[in-house]
């Protein structure tokens, strides 16, 4: 049975700091075998949603719109429907007006239900006019030509400051949406958050500081772009292989805008190239999916990738306007964040999002006083989804380059200043109640913190005492910056996780989960907890994931809670399974349990008798007493725990031409036990990989009609192999008592580091500041040219 | 539709195969089950779709399958199975280099072309080799390492060691 | 990905492959790795150029001989006169792999402007294009000026095909630079020089949509032969040659960089160069 982890203020707080020793006794977890998928995909043969097929299958092709916004006034598709091999065409005349949110999140969605299939107004360009399903993609190519759009064009918002201003054209203006804070402000969302007061704080400090930070458009970039796949079975049911970060919420979603029960839709996830957030979204799959309907064929929807980075989902651009309180000695006093964020034309993930950009960023430097304020306003531009960080990057941008500005000011050395503010173990994080992911949140402790160890770590593997030694009177100059990092895992009270298990006869087992990899391991890693909890190997764990009609619910990957909330529903499900074999044993043997211990594969009787889990098995499917073992559990924390990081890199800027390149970059990560370490470092890697192309490469570049100029590859550049650093990421181990095996999270926090890194190291090898990210060699021409 | 005859020799094997005049490679050595070479952004910036022709590495997204007629052409599936998996395929599970595994065959078509050229890369040498490649998982690091471990392995192999 | 092509040839005669070309919507291609890219919706027809024999690179007589379908990783692995080292530069410039294993210097040259660092190196190393085009009796050969070629290629008006590069193997000294925003990237501009008999010869690449393409720099390149005969002492020079080189290089804004910020860098670079050749060649005329 499923156990409750209630938080009824009656859990103990304890650290981990005494349960280190449990690292001595770990068999499974904190190892790094190789993963269980790692040879199929290095043969070639995973099947991503694109590698299967079905007979028949129908290809659709979209018409975007050309423009920012504008009504459709008509839309003609007859001669595309008579055009060869043509079967089908939707568009916002024939496909019911349904809204609902793209966004992946539990129901009921904290984002505005402001989206529709084909919408009757076009409010970005990039967004869906009609779509054509035909035999081959060329025909239905050909076909989307022929579909004659008469629009009406209305003035186009394409900044948040002119989305606000008084008079500004309504984005999302028919009262049908709910959800929306305030439409008639073009505003999808605001919050805001306090605890004591600020203003008192910033009159009794000894220095107010005020900066204001911009941090733009980028795209998650998967390799594999959003694709979808649809068919109906035998039984006229539907089923969706789909690139999906969240196949439950794909298919309550899909039931909603289909109008079919879910019981009538199967939702599999098969190999995923990539997510990052941006596949946290029923992005695709609704219009294969209505095609299959329709026609009773097969249908396939894939995005280009020029579609991709256009009609996909992005980072929220944001603008961060950062106040801080601090006395002579560098101690913060009150801390403040007002942020204007860009959702772009539709709300999905808005609220949510900024919430984290106030809730993971201000918690990690303790002041007496904090005020959060936050609109996030509809433009008429790509939309702002979910991105690795969600949040986080935004608001560690304005924290972590607003502390480094105040240690300059104040004379003290950047990492002091941190040290002497920051969050550590026993700590409560003071914002946890009023600002939780959309809503008042639960309190949280630290129980966990190795941030001291990962900025030492990192200070000595930087050489950060060489700061002072960098000639800068030369062409290249150098310099050196650190930044400091939070993030959480999971979110307390609403992310859910559930597994299955159940014993074979050779005593393996098969491990059912809702979980969804998506290239990041969980598959491996829930296998390995498993293993570790019921003594036995990893090769004797057989997983299946993330199939709506064979595996149990899990809210899907996101917000870094598969180790730590999934782990822990398999960790439960697994001592479940070895009460049974226990049970199971003392019956074989008439005894009593007590003193019957399980250990590699087997149950050891006191006397020295063994009977394998093979034997128990065996006997307890086919021979006495016959049942089969096999258990299940949920889980559900009321904890957040943070994962802790430290960021260091060195830098080199060539002061004629503006260019920058990163030459070493240190990631020292605390996430607890990690259960594969190996995981845990390529996570860190790559994390850092997307951060690097935030701080330095990657933009949109919209002409004054709001369309992006550069949107493919050659244009938006993604950090290569020659542009990447020499990269060390360092585990620094610490426990987490709340966490499976002790251990958190890891996957976001990287990516949190290197925009506000690359700010501070670039003004210690050149003395400029810069508050807007990218930071281009055309960026870096202009400020030195201004300066000379 | 107009058609060609693609006659070439595909991992070893030699076929024809009627396809539009218009098709590109990745898409031939698709529908024809070899599913491995994967379509990223067709546009020859990411390497996803990377193949052998005449063992020199290429994108096969901007190649007519009509231009490669006649040629020789390796892909990942060519390079190793599940009975004889190739040695770089091996490193590449042993350092840890795969997370998603949607760019690996690409890397892995590199790889084998450094090799050959090259039984000796350095880390350098092997940054190079995958720059026409990108990821979005790994950060490359233990990519590199892999590439690393397959020279290391290939050359025991060569010299006829474990 | 595909293309709406009705026909695809591989003629094994230039005569051939001329006439084939006259159609509407038919173009040449040698490697294609600009053929996915956008623009080419309404091509019907291409003619692959890999039947004709064009490749290789060889000395002939006092120049050296690029064939134009000789592949970037063909250049680069070709050995080259010393003074023609900014050849191999450019070929190395093409980070990706699998675009330099098929990318051909002809190829490179029959695009647009946009891409143009071979078309840079070409013209400061003062070559000539061989241009294969209909005759009467047959397929006759032009010796064109680059820059007459690209003009051609940039207002639409080039007939034939380029079948080869022909270059001073005389030429003493030369050298590439570029700057980009990322590693494995098109450049933002870039800048080549080569020197020898004829004095020293800079250009550089103004690249982008519309943009004014590779543009030889002859008050630059003077003042550069000057620098080189009478080597100066200090690096008063620099400021002094920034200047010149700054009013002749175009300036163009789009969408990746601003006019002012390439015209700047350019003129940078090209002071990196000379720089450069100053110390690998000080004294000599």
């Amino acid at each position: 049975m499923a156990e409750e982890t209630k938080n009824t203020g009656e859990t103990s707080w304890d650290t981990g700091d005494e349960s280190m020793e449990e690292y001595d006794r770990f068999k499974v977890v904190n190892k790094s075998p190789r993963r269980v998928d790692a040879m199929k995909l290095a043969l070639g043969k995973g099947t991503f949603t694109d590698d299967v097929t079905p007979p028949g299958m129908l290809h659709v092709k979209m018409l975007w719109s050309p423009h920012a916004h504008a009504r459709i006034v008509s839309i003609d598709v007859s001669e595309a429907e008579a055009m060869p091999g043509v079967h089908c065409v939707l568009h916002c005349n024939n496909v019911k007006r349904i809204p609902h949110t793209t966004a992946g999140q539990g129901f009921p969605e904290p984002s505005p239900w402001d989206a529709y299939c084909f919408p009757e107004k076009v409010r970005y360009v990039g967004d869906r006019v009609a779509a054509v399903a035909a035999e081959t993609e060329a025909q239905a190519q050909r076909a989307l030509e022929k579909i004659k759009v008469e629009y009406e064009i209305l003035p186009a918002i394409l900044s948040p400051e002119e989305a606000v201003a008084p008079g500004a054209t309504l984005i999302h203006e028919h009262p049908e949406p709910t959800g929306i804070s305030s439409p008639e402000k073009n505003l999808a969302c605001t919050l805001g958050a306090s605890v004591g007061d600020v203003e008192a704080g910033f009159a009794a400090s000894d220095h107010v500081f005020e900066r204001t930070y911009r941090i733009g458009y980028a795209q998650q970039c998967p390799i594999e772009p959003h694709i979808a796949v649809t068919w109906l079975d035998e039984d006229e049911r539907l089923t969706v292989r789909v690139a999906t970060q969240v196949p439950f919420h794909s298919r309550r979603i899909l039931a909603q805008v289909l109008e079919i029960p879910v019981s009538q839709i199967r939702v599999i996830k098969p190999r995923i190239g990539g997510g990052f957030g941006v596949k946290q979204e029923i992005l695709v799959e609704d219009v294969p999916a209505l095609v299959t309907l329709r026609t009773g064929r097969p249908a396939r929807f894939c995005l280009t990738r020029p579609e991709e980075l256009v009609s996909a989902r992005t980072r929220h651009p944001s603008i961060l306007t950062m106040k801080a309180g601090v006395n002579d000695d560098g101690t913060l006093v009150a801390l403040s964040m007002e942020v204007l964020g860009n959702s772009g034309a539709y709300g999905a993930h808005a609220l949510t999002v900024v919430s984290c950009t106030g809730g993971k960023a201000l918690p990690l430097y303790k002041a007496q006083h904090y005020r959060f304020d936050a609109r996030v306003a509809y433009t008429n531009l790509p939309v702002g989804g979910a991105f690795r960080g969600y949040g986080a990057p935004q608001g560690f941008y304005g924290v972590e380059i607003l502390m480094d500005e105040i240690a300059h000011e104040l004379g003290m050395d950047p990492i002091a200043l941190r040290e002497k503010n920051m969050i550590g173990s026993g700590d409560d994080n003071p914002l946890a109640v009023a600002l939780g992911e959309g809503g008042e949140g639960f309190p949280q402790r630290i129980r966990s913190c190795g941030l001291p160890e990962c900025i030492r770590i990192g200070r000595e593997a930087i050489g950060w005492e060489r700061r002072k030694t960098f000639d800068k009177t030369g062409t290249k100059r150098r310099g050196i910056g650190m930044v400091a990092l939070m993030q959480g895992s999971g979110i307390p009270g609403v992310d859910m996780a559930s597994a299955f298990l159940k014993l074979n006869d050779d005593g393996s087992f098969n491990l059912l989960v809702g979980a969804t990899d998506i290239g990041t391991g969980s598959d491996t890693i829930l296998s390995q907890i498993a293993a570790e909890e019921l003594s036995v190997g990893l090769e004797d764990i057989i997983i299946y994931s993330s199939d709506t009609d064979l595996t149990p619910f899990d809210t899907g990957a996101y917000a870094s809670s598969t180790t730590y909330i999934s782990g822990t529903s398999v960790k439960k499900a697994a001592a479940g399974v070895k009460k049974q074999i226990l049970a199971a044993a003392a019956d074989m043997w008439k005894c009593e349990v007590d003193g019957l211990v399980a250990a590699n594969k087997a149950v050891t009787h006191p006397d020295g008798r063994v009977l394998t889990y093979a034997d128990i098995c065996r006997s307890t499917l086919y021979h006495a007493n016959q049942h089969q073992i096999m258990d299940h559990a949920s889980h559900l924390s009321y904890e957040c725990p943070p994962p802790f990081s430290a960021h260091f890199c060195e830098v080199e800027v060539d002061v004629e031409t503006g260019e920058i390149e990163v030459l070493n970059y240190v990631a020292a990560v605390d996430c607890g036990v990690a259960i594969h370490p190996t995981a845990a470092e390529g996570q860190t890697e790559g994390g850092v990989q997307m951060g690097l192309g935030y701080a330095l490469t990657e933009r949109y570049l919209f002409d004054d009609k709001g369309a992006m100029q550069n949107a493919s590859f050659s244009d938006y550049k993604i950090f290569s192999s020659l542009d990447m650093p020499e990269l060390k990421a360092v585990l620094v181990p610490t426990y987490e008592p709340s966490g499976p095996f002790g251990a958190k999270s890891v996957s976001e926090i990287p990516i949190n580091g290197p925009a506000p890194l690359l700010s501070n190291a670039i003004y210690d090898a050149i003395g400029v500041r810069f508050r807007e990210a990218p930071i281009t060699p055309e960026k870096i021409w202009r400020a030195l040219h201004r300066e000379s | 539709m107009s058609t060609i005859t693609f006659k070439a020799v595909v991992n070893g094997a030699a076929v024809s195969w009627e396809v539009p005049v218009g098709e590109f490679l990745t898409e031939t050595l698709r529908n024809h089950g070899l599913i491995g070479t994967k379509r990223g952004c067709e546009s020859g910036d990411c390497g996803a779709c990377a193949v052998l022709l005449d063992g020199v590495e290429v994108n096969s997204c901007v190649l007519l399958s009509a231009q490669a007629s006649g040629h020789d052409i390796v892909t990942i599936e060519g390079i190793g199975d599940a009975r004889a998996p190739h040695p770089i395929q091996q490193a590449y599970v042993d350092a840890g280099a795969i997370q998603c595994g949607f760019c690996t065959p690409g890397m892995i078509v590199a790889t084998k072309a450094l090799l050959e050229e090259n039984a000796t890369p350095s880390r350098d040498d092997a940054r190079h080799a995958l720059a026409g490649h990108l990821c979005r998982c790994t950060g490359y690091v233990k990519c590199l390492d892999a590439i690393e471990l397959a020279a290391e392995r290939v050359g025991d192999a060569t010299k006829g060691g474990a | 990905m595909y293309l709406d092509l009705e026909t695809y040839a591989r003629p094994a005669s230039l005569a051939d492959a001329l006439a084939l070309l006259k159609a509407p919507g038919t173009a040449a291609v040698a490697g294609g790795t600009h053929l996915n890219v956008h623009g080419h919706e309404r091509l019907r027809a291409v003619v692959d150029l890999q039947g004709l024999g064009l490749g290789g690179v060889s000395e002939e007589g006092s120049s050296l001989r690029v064939g134009a379908t000789t592949t970037l990783s063909e250049l680069l692995a070709a050995e080259l006169p010393a003074g023609l080292a900014a050849l191999g530069q450019v070929a190395d410039a093409e980070k990706n792999r699998a675009v330099r294993n098929r990318s051909t210097v002809g190829g490179r040259l029959s695009r647009d402007r946009s891409n143009g660092r071979v078309a840079t190196v070409l013209e400061a190393l003062e070559a000539e294009l061989e241009v294969a085009a209909e005759g009467p009796e047959g397929p006759t050969r032009l010796h064109l000026h680059l820059r007459d070629r690209l003009h051609d290629v940039a207002t639409g008006a080039a007939a034939g095909i380029v079948i080869g590069a022909w270059i001073p193997a005389d030429l003493r000294w030369s050298s590439y630079l570029s700057a980009q925003l990322s590693a494995v990237d098109a450049p933002t501009t870039d800048a080549a020089l080569s020197v020898g008999p004829r004095g020293v010869h800079i250009a550089t690449g103004c690249h982008g949509a519309n943009a004014a393409g590779t543009v030889a720099l002859p008050a630059t390149s003077t003042a550069a032969t000057v620098l080189l005969a009478d080597p100066p002492t200090g690096d008063g020079w620099r400021a002094e040659l920034r200047e010149v080189a700054l009013s002749e290089i175009p300036t163009h804004t789009d969408a990746l960089a601003g006019g002012d910020y390439r015209r700047d860098v350019a003129a940078t670079l090209v002071v990196r160069l000379v720089a450069a050749c100053l110390a690998e060649n000080g004294g000599a005329a």
